[in-house]
């Protein structure tokens, strides 16, 4: 039972790590219908920042830390227009040309890392993360970190998304573009303001990941496999959706990593993928945007 | 001047072929099999989706399954390669047209339809890993090396050449051929839109099936030939995403829909690669800088043009015509 219980919790631990990185994606995906196929090598650009940036400060202290997390985002928020700029005239081109270009990018991306930072991983000194027990479940600190970000983010996303403006104008140029431009909406801006949230939340994501992780030029590209299985899971597009397939893809690889042997998981997980695609093509939720 | 630019296309690509042929070079035979190679994984994909407009993303399964079948049978039971690729080839067709059937039934398209057969390729990719009887996570390999060419084995690359080279012919004369008969006709009006072709009444589902199948069985061979040209196969080897996403961006770079697009698209980016791997020299980051350029020259088509490399000579004319 404890087993289970840990399992368990390291389960919706990962589902967590998983929702934090494919938020992003599924956003993009609501209001531009691209699926990027450089989601995760924009992790890894946000993991290298927050590298470089936490190793640059020295010693780790908390204002040092809000510190790091502020340049993280501001350099993300950077990564992200110039890859609004990037995809803006592909918008309506067909499908091939959105994974021909996300393609391109995440090869360049890798290739610069390489050529710039080598392939070596890079870790943090993980220093003064401490391991906490809840009864007879035991977590890493920055585990709780990551469950307690993803409880934040989604409820300011959720918020956001259902009683704000930008929100209603989100949702609105998801459903048409057309139409919510008839009724006086920047279309262009509101995409903008998403794929530079979307990059944000990888920033977040990386910084809440890295001392349990590394820095390495293909580090992001298993985090693009299985934010494809989250979103579609979830249903494209859908953000609730996303979260509750990143706790299935998270609980399915953490059982099948302990009760299964050798690489069920993998099989569970990219079953899972195909099964939801042939019986709910819509999602698990059945909200998502099918084109 | 329609054909006439189609045999100019050919008489360039023969012209290499044929040097590398008579070259006597162990890397030049080397790269222009692999070119070749890639060009025929790509004319295999641009019969699906090219033609008959299925945006498939699983031909890696159709590589792994050629490739496994030939050495498994020539290691168990001694059956030559030739005939273990056709084996494969059965399999290959079964496989593609389970999985395409439930995904086209369910009204899977574009990335939707590319995720799931996406998917299914890394279920074969995580069931290999398990398999000890087909060699695991390390893969099987020739047990035998036997030089014939009863056994597909030869001792120099260019009877290897001359095979590659025959079969990528081969699957681009069938493109051509079918192009204009009744299954390329329906396949394209399909891809122009399914509705109008299911209400002229093509059936929709069998032609779609066939384009599967038809890709299923040229790829399925190109891994049988791989398997013989390489002594051996792993499942990380030829299931990786790169691999899949590799045969579509050669085709679409040449020109997706052409009968030289995947063969252009292939020549051209080895060799631009050879080019930035002779400006680089004896850098250490050859390799990197290499992937940069490929890279950047995927986005630079995909972002002005489109219609791929072939598109540059005949930009109005409708994509299956030249």
């Amino acid at each position: 039972m404890d087993l289970f219980l840990q399992v368990t919790v390291d389960g919706l631990v990962t589902g967590a790590v998983y929702a934090l990185v494919a938020v992003g994606m599924t956003l993009m995906f609501g209001v531009m219908r691209i699926i990027n196929f450089a989601h995760g090598d924009l992790l890894m650009v946000g993991l290298y920042a927050t590298f470089f940036l936490t190793t640059g400060m020295g010693e780790a202290t908390i204002s040092s830390q809000v510190l790091v997390a502020i340049l993280v985002v501001a350099i993300m928020t950077a990564v992200g227009l110039a890859l609004y700029g990037a995809l803006r005239p592909i918008i309506d081109e067909p499908e091939l040309s959105h994974v021909m270009l996300t393609v391109g990018i995440s090869i360049v991306l890798q290739s610069t890392a390489q050529l710039m930072f080598t392939a070596t991983p890079m870790w943090l000194n993980a220093g003064n993360w401490k391991v906490v027990n809840i009864g007879p479940v035991s977590l890493e600190q920055r585990h709780l970190l990551a469950l307690v970000m993803i409880i934040v983010i989604t409820a300011v996303m959720y918020f956001t998304i259902s009683r704000t403006k930008y929100g209603r104008q989100l949702r609105a140029v998801s459903e048409n573009r057309e139409m919510a431009g008839l009724v006086g909406i920047d279309s262009r801006a509101v995409i903008m303001a998403a794929v530079v949230l979307s990059t944000v939340l990888l920033g977040i994501a990386a910084f809440v990941m890295l001392p349990l992780t590394y820095a390495s030029p293909t580090v992001g590209i298993p985090y693009t496999l299985l934010v494809f299985v989250v979103v579609v899971v979830g249903g494209l597009g859908d953000m609730v959706g996303a979260l509750v397939g990143a706790i299935l893809v998270g609980l399915t690889q953490a059982y099948g990593n302990t009760y299964l042997s050798g690489n069920w998981s993998g099989i569970l997980v990219y079953g899972m993928l195909f099964a939801v695609l042939i019986v709910r093509p819509r999602g698990i939720l059945g909200r998502g945007r099918v084109i | 001047m329609k054909l006439g630019f189609r045999y100019g296309v050919g008489a360039v690509i023969l012209a290499v072929v044929v040097a590398a042929y008579f070259s006597g070079s162990v890397r030049w035979t080397q790269l222009v099999i692999n070119g070749l190679w890639f060009a025929l994984l790509g004319a295999a994909w641009n019969i699906q989706a090219g033609i008959a407009g299925v945006l498939g993303l699983g031909n890696a399964l159709f590589i792994a399954v050629g490739a496994y079948t030939s050495i498994y049978f020539y290691n168990t039971y001694g059956i030559s390669p030739w005939i273990g690729m056709w084996i494969g080839a059965g399999i290959s067709m079964v496989i593609g047209v389970l999985v395409a059937l439930p995904c086209l039934r369910a009204g899977l398209r574009g990335i939707t339809y590319v995720f799931a057969t996406f998917a299914s390729s890394q279920i074969l990719l995580f069931w290999l890993l398990d398999q000890r009887w087909l060699g695991g996570a390390g893969g099987i390999r020739l047990e035998r090396i036997d030089h014939s060419p009863i056994n597909f084995r030869f001792t120099t690359n260019e009877p290897y050449l001359l095979l590659i080279s025959a079969m990528l012919a081969a699957v681009m004369f069938f493109t051509i051929f079918i192009q204009d008969r009744r299954w390329g006709l329906y396949m394209r009006a399909i891809r122009e839109n399914e509705k109008s072709a299911a209400m002229s009444g093509i059936p929709v589902l069998r032609y779609q099936l066939i384009a599967v199948a038809l890709s299923a069985l040229f790829t399925s061979i190109a891994g049988s030939f791989y398997a013989q040209f390489q002594m051996s196969v792993s499942p990380s080897a030829v299931l990786s995403l790169t691999m899949a996403l590799n045969t579509i961006i050669f085709t679409v770079v040449g020109g997706i829909g052409f009968v030289f697009g995947p063969v252009v698209g292939a020549f051209g980016l080895i060799a631009l690669s050879e080019i930035a791997l002779h400006l680089s020299g004896t850098s250490a980051d050859f390799a990197s800088i290499r992937m940069l350029i490929y890279g950047a020259s995927i986005i630079a088509i995909a972002l002005f043009l489109p219609g791929g490399l072939m598109s540059l000579f005949d930009p109005r004319r409708s994509k299956d015509e030249s």
